[in-house]
């Protein structure tokens, strides 16, 4: 097992984009988290936590078209990389190994 | 608050249900939705006032249309302009308004609608903050996102008020986020009273 344990939030982001696909963008993975968590997440963290993923190479991204619905702005994609599927996967084999799919008290 | 919830949402219903109507051609059913309408707007029932005084002046074409020549529709511009309340998004609604008006214009409470419409927009003060206070690679896409997300998601749950509200809280925290100086300075006390304001909305 590596070091690559990711953050709690980390997590949700990356597992965002392994649900959302071709379709990652902010306003997408802010609702995916949102609506299965049921917290109100700022676009603000969710982009500040995918560049920290993008430095470590956890995730790529690419800029698509301007839109007028979205007042001229392009939408820019995320993409999650092999090194993120495995430090998702060591994530959650850590919590496995810890019974943290079980329900504690 | 309540009270202007439920009005902003009576206001929502009404317009969706103008539109459908005009699109379908039918437009003497309309009026009495648009009558409601505007009484839920006070600024809107102003310049319908205003419409229905310049209307009255010019010859009708055929049923449900009239012609505006150029000479009112110089006047028409005037009069809405110097209106106390004509803000900046709805000098954006008029500027679509004077393409319409170079020919034939539809019913011209249905322009009134228009600018009705336009406060529905997100603020742009905090649009502009947005662009000044973000760094270049944010800026071609957080903007886009939180006008995505104002116009598909929170417009139709909050209405027009609780909407832009919505907007400025995001605006701040995404700054407060994104900005190291604004994070500094802005942590704290301010993103919390903006998420306390929208909440005892919400």
């Amino acid at each position: 097992m590596g070091n690559d344990q990711l953050g709690r939030f980390e997590e949700l982001v990356l597992l965002a984009l392994v649900r959302l696909r071709e379709n990652a963008y902010g306003v997408t993975i802010r609702r995916e988290i949102a609506e299965r968590t049921g917290r109100d997440v700022s676009f603000g963290a969710v982009y500040t936590t995918l560049e920290r993923l993008q430095t470590k190479g956890y995730v790529s991204s690419r800029i698509g078209e301007p839109t007028p619905e979205r007042g001229g702005r392009a939408k820019r994609y995320f993409r999650i990389e092999a090194p993120g599927i495995r430090a998702l996967n060591e994530t959650r084999e850590t919590v496995v190994r810890m019974g943290g799919l079980v329900h504690v008290g | 608050m309540a009270e202007h919830l439920e009005r902003e949402r009576e206001y929502s219903i009404a317009l969706d249900e103008l539109k459908k109507r005009t699109s379908r051609g039918e437009r003497e059913t309309a009026m009495p939705i648009l009558a409601k309408l505007m009484a839920v707007d006070s600024e809107g029932e102003a310049l319908l006032g205003t419409l229905r005084e310049f209307s009255e002046r010019l010859p009708e074409s055929r049923f449900g249309q009239r012609l505006m020549d150029k000479e009112v529709q110089v006047e028409f511009d005037k009069r809405l302009l110097s209106m106390s309340k004509v803000t900046a998004s709805r000098q954006e609604a008029l500027a679509k308004i004077e393409i319409s008006l170079n020919g034939y214009v539809e019913e011209p409470r249905l322009i009134v609608c228009s600018l009705v419409r336009a406060k529905r927009a997100p603020p742009t003060a905090a649009y502009f903050l947005l662009d000044l206070l973000l760094a270049e690679a944010d800026r071609k896409a957080i903007p886009g996102d939180l006008v995505e997300e104002f116009a598909t998601s929170i417009l139709p749950k909050y209405g027009a008020r609780g909407a832009r509200l919505w907007f400025w809280t995001q605006t701040v925290r995404t700054i407060a986020t994104r900005n190291p100086v604004c994070r500094w300075l802005l942590v704290g006390g301010l993103v919390r009273f903006g998420e306390w304001i929208f909440r005892a909305i919400g």
